[in-house]
């Protein structure tokens, strides 16, 4: 991770107050499922703002983002050619492994950093059998699926009546049926978007003793693992991160990590504690 | 440059416990020597889990935290990160917390059993921790007692950490004096509650969080101003320092160094570029820290 002047190549409205932000950036190429945290320019903003990077190409990085409050509305407001400064690369991303049958399932703004890991488990293996699942609460809220088109086949499911957890049994239900009609059941599941979404999701892996990668959210503060702020609860006896599906129906001890750097935001979905 | 307990700071500042953890990280972005010294996040005697998340809520001109001092313990801090401290070329703060007296005494044993540091900062001042911490410091009587009961067991010159949640900081300032504390920080966080108008609930995990950032920055001035007059022991102020005329404001009301908190985390690089800018200032004025420190009062 550094510090990273950044030169603003574009910016434009993608969806109801969703931008995409696209930095010219000669860092460290990100791996899929990291972030970046962009340091405030108002002076009135106290702490750095951590985006998930979407896609990284050639010298540009691209940030998608929902103008949710002060924060995220001065970044809104970055022009082209204007320069910010950013830390970069941070946390631990998605493991590109060499499974042949792979789930993506994304959920609102938690779909923008699944689109670098489609492109990359597709370079990685071109004859990957790679499903897309995208749910959005409404037409307004859609992203990004042309591109993830390029990348799998892409199923996507609205639910204008925006319960998560009827989002999150539709996506569920897709995959069971896809299964049920002869489709073979995924070696690895990466899922990124809302808590209950990504819950139910670990759950079903579980079930099914299926691999599954899940990137967590937390709110945070310094973003590169020296606050503590960002934490979630795992089994105090986790090793978190390794390549396991082993599921022990023991409740554990938990202890907090950090969402922010070494541990996160990428974590085993069986080395979590779903609450 | 300037001295606390004997012991010579190459620059007037530091970081404050709690937002540098031990350093690794924010050696990333600038070179620790560089800094006066290095002050750890708090260290018990055995692990802390810390509070639940959500752990920081950003306020204007500030943020709550409820982090609660999760920390591995002083046996893990001992393996993991005092030999990294030893060898960063600087004066070493490590911050002690701790439920009871007992508690405080047994993270100095081990700490001096391991070649120690060049201060301990005792915090008496954690409004994130049910018993203990903040309950030492708001009370002018447990302050003197924690700080002669550890001063009783080391050599290593002792600090202690003000609250600025009391009537008059400048008894339990005289306090911590007269019990043979070498040197005082001050002020640690305000406490303070943010309630999210959505869910119609306090927004941090922990319920109550302590306030920092610019928004504290005029009542923790005022009780350095306070305080300068009240003792004779040095004093590391803080709160809200953002910019470096924030730092000459704390050394002009009685700060014989400053410490960079919440700024570390707006800029990486802000306890660097403050340090330039005291530089600059000494230069255009033509004096030195001596000159200043009390300037105001």
């Amino acid at each position: 991770m550094n510090i990273h002047e950044c030169e603003i190549f574009s910016q434009k409205q993608i969806a109801a107050e969703i931008f995409e932000l696209i930095l010219k950036y000669d860092g460290e190429d990100p791996a899929p499922g990291q972030f970046v945290s962009i340091v405030p320019k108002d002076k009135n903003i106290i702490l750095p703002r951590p985006i998930s990077v979407c896609c990284f190409n050639k010298g540009y990085l691209k940030l998608v983002y929902k103008r949710l409050g002060t924060g995220t509305a001065s970044i809104a407001n970055l022009k082209p050619k204007e320069k910010i400064n950013i830390i970069a690369p941070l946390g631990t991303g998605f493991r590109l492994t060499d499974h042949k049958n792979i789930s993506i399932v994304g959920g609102g703004l938690g779909v923008p950093p699944l689109l670098e890991l489609a492109k990359r488990l597709r370079e990685k293996n071109t004859n990957a059998n790679i499903k897309i699942y995208l749910g959005f609460r409404d037409e307004s809220q859609v992203i990004l699926v042309d591109e993830f088109k390029k990348y799998g086949e892409v199923i996507v499911t609205l639910d204008p009546s925006n319960p998560l957890e009827a989002l999150a049994s539709s996506i569920n239900s897709n995959l069971n049926n896809d299964i049920s009609k002869g489709t073979q059941k995924p070696d690895i599941i990466h899922t990124c978007g809302p808590y209950i979404l990504m819950k139910r999701i670990a759950q079903y892996a579980k079930e099914e003793n299926i691999l599954c990668f899940t990137s967590l959210e937390q709110r945070m503060a310094c973003t590169v693992g020296a606050c503590l702020a960002c934490v979630v609860k795992v089994p105090v006896s986790s090793s978190v991160n390794t390549l396991s599906a082993n599921y022990d129906t023991n409740a554990p001890a938990f202890e907090y990590r950090r969402v922010c750097t070494a541990t996160g935001p990428v974590f085993n979905a069986n080395e979590v504690i779903w609450e | 440059m300037i001295k606390i307990a004997n012991k010579e700071w190459k620059t007037p500042v530091t970081v404050a416990s709690g937002t540098f953890a031990s350093g690794r990280e924010y050696g990333e972005f600038i070179n620790l020597s560089h800094l006066g010294a290095v002050t750890t996040k708090g260290v018990s005697d055995v692990p802390w889990s810390g509070n639940p998340a959500p752990r920081v809520a950003e306020t204007y001109g500030g943020m709550l935290n409820s982090i609660g001092v999760q920390n591995v313990g002083v046996k893990m801090f001992i393996e993991k990160d005092l030999e990294f401290l030893q060898n960063t070329n600087t004066n070493i703060i490590v911050n002690i917390c701790g439920h009871t007296i007992d508690d405080y005494l047994k993270v100095i044993e081990a700490l001096d059993d391991h070649g120690g540091a060049h201060y301990y900062e005792l915090n008496v001042s954690c409004p994130n921790i049910k018993e203990g911490g903040i309950s030492f410091g708001v009370n002018a009587k447990e302050t003197e007692k924690l700080t002669s009961a550890c001063r009783k067991i080391t050599k290593t010159p002792l600090i202690v950490k003000l609250s600025p949640n009391v009537t008059d900081i400048t008894e339990i300032a005289k306090a911590a004096e007269e019990a043979g504390a070498d040197a005082l920080s001050l002020i640690n966080t305000l406490k303070g509650i943010a309630i999210d108008i959505n869910s119609k609930k306090p927004f941090l995990g922990g319920i109550t969080g302590g306030l920092s950032g610019p928004a504290i920055k005029p009542i923790a001035v005022r009780m350095v101003y306070e305080t300068y007059k009240a003792v004779k022991i040095p004093i590391i102020g803080m709160g809200g320092i953002f910019r470096p005329e924030d730092a000459i404001e704390f050394i002009l009301a009685g700060a014989s160094a400053v410490a960079i908190g919440t700024a570390n985390f707006s800029n990486p690089r802000a306890s660097i570029e403050i340090i330039n800018g005291i530089n600059e200032y000494l230069e255009k004025n033509n004096t030195d820290m001596q000159g200043i420190i009390g300037a105001a009062t």
